[in-house]
């Protein structure tokens, strides 16, 4: 039955899981039909089963995950990311992830200029592409969709500010302000 | 007149288990002492959880009769890079600590030494509670992190092991740490042919064989076995096993309505943020 409130090791009751018409959702909290976290069960499209979702959920950045975080350095080869969330479930504590020249867009690589991408304080959307070294995990900003979601204005330094162009940001606030970023293309819902 | 009970008093001086078959605290010799367990005090913030600033990612506190132990866990948070990261290794590192406050080390330690942060006995305790949870958290989307738990006796009065156990595993679920299974634990005295579940200090004055178990409610798998002296036959230790994992059992009932009540309580409050 949907709706089940599981603790872990308990069995994930519900009919057709075990006779294989149910599928389990890959990281879904469900494994070997026996749950792994507190949850309610329930549906998700295509007769699919996992765990709800909630802030009680234990993430940690891994690949091909998208990571959400803060920019706190930049330098001409690589932006420091504080991640923040993982597939938008905020992670427990500061994890740290490495923006490299290489991963920033997909096209001219060569040329792409850091500080022309990034600045401190952006919330980046990223792709975790490696574990990386042991001081930080590696993410990309290499499709259309990643990139800055969020940027304050360093003149009125408070407004968020709004997409021009794929490479561009302008503030409502002050209209002489230019700004260069690697933008990320969002959604017409988007919050940001 | 009737012998006046002592709290501490002489060992002998009474039997283990009376004429009427009931203890010195008047349980019956399977019996658990009243378990009380508090999820989740403090952890649950808006902003997100488990960053320093926030408090613990998960807690428990637990009280077992007159032992209270307070676990808190935080984390999955990135690896200390002083910390032997093998380049091969996969899954969650588990770094357990275990203190027990001084103000009550009096009944506890039969030794009378005290305990620290860094004493033996507690360095062997959080051993013991580091080596029972490795073998539950799924590690597979843990990669490169650390776990920290951090497991306090407040008040003493036997099976502080168990009761550290208990408190880790609802702090643990309480953090969303992903688990195989809970762990439950459970003591066990053999005091002359008594098979004592869930041993009090003063019971333990009898010098019985004390055996901890914690085990898998669901599978029934034995996670973690310790006995502190010898026993005199196979049948005992399968009597006292037995008797431990129906103790197991009754602790697992407990852990299990706390999670559903904390489950329940925090859904009223705040909605999932998404399917």
């Amino acid at each position: 039955m949907e709706g089940q409130v599981v603790a872990p090791g308990m069995r994930v009751l519900v009919p057709g899981l075990l006779e294989g018409a149910l599928r389990v959702v890959p990281d879904g909290g469900i494994n070997d039909g026996r749950a792994e976290r507190v949850g309610r069960v329930v549906v998700v499209e295509e007769q699919a089963l996992r765990l709800e979702r909630s802030r009680q959920h234990a993430v940690c950045p891994a690949v091909g995950r998208r990571a959400t975080g803060r920019v706190t350095r930049v330098n001409n080869r690589m932006a420091v990311v504080e991640i923040l969330a993982v597939d938008q479930i905020p992670v427990s504590d500061g994890f740290r992830g490495l923006i490299r020249q290489q991963d920033v867009r997909q096209a001219e690589v060569d040329s792409v200029q850091m500080y022309k991408s990034f600045m401190p304080g952006d919330i980046v959307e990223t792709v975790v592409v490696s574990l990386g070294d042991r001081a930080a995990y590696y993410l990309s900003t290499a499709t259309n969709e990643l990139g800055v979601v969020h940027a304050f204005c360093p003149s009125c330094g408070d407004t968020p500010m709004h997409p021009l162009s794929w490479v561009e940001m302008g503030c409502v606030q002050c209209p002489s302000v230019l700004e260069f970023r690697k933008v990320a293309k969002r959604p017409a819902s988007a919050v940001f | 007149m009737a012998p006046q009970r002592t709290r501490w008093g002489a060992a002998g001086a009474e039997p283990a288990v009376d004429a009427a078959g009931l203890r010195m605290d008047g349980r019956r010799p399977s019996e658990i002492r009243v378990m009380r367990c508090v999820v989740g005090e403090g952890t649950f913030s808006p902003f997100g959880m488990g960053d320093d600033a926030h408090g613990p990612t998960g807690s428990a506190y637990v009280e077992q009769g007159r032992t209270a132990v307070l676990a808190t866990v935080y984390g999955p948070r990135e690896r200390a890079s002083s910390s032997s990261a093998l380049p091969g290794s996969t899954g969650a590192l588990v770094n357990c600590e275990f203190a027990i406050t001084a103000l009550n080390v009096g009944g506890a330690a039969s030794a009378g030494s005290s305990y620290t942060k860094a004493d033996r006995r507690s360095s062997e305790m959080a051993a013991s509670i580091k080596a029972a949870f490795e073998t539950v958290i799924v590690g597979d989307g843990l990669q490169r992190s650390q776990i920290d738990v951090f497991v306090h006796v407040l008040q003493s009065d036997g099976g502080q092991l168990a009761a550290a156990i208990n408190a880790t595993s609802l702090a643990l679920m309480n953090a969303g740490i992903p688990l195989l299974d809970v762990v439950c634990a459970c003591t066990v005295g053999v005091v002359d042919a008594y098979y004592l579940a869930d041993v009090t200090a003063l019971e333990m004055r009898f010098h019985g064989a004390v055996l901890t178990v914690a085990s898998t409610p669901s599978e029934h798998k034995i996670v973690l076995l310790e006995l502190e002296s010898k026993l005199p036959n196979q049948d005992t230790l399968d009597n006292a096993l037995s008797v431990a994992q129906a103790g197991c059992q009754e602790v697992y009932h407990a852990i299990d309505d706390a999670m559903h009540a904390y489950f329940a309580a925090v859904h009223r409050a705040h909605a999932p943020i998404r399917a």
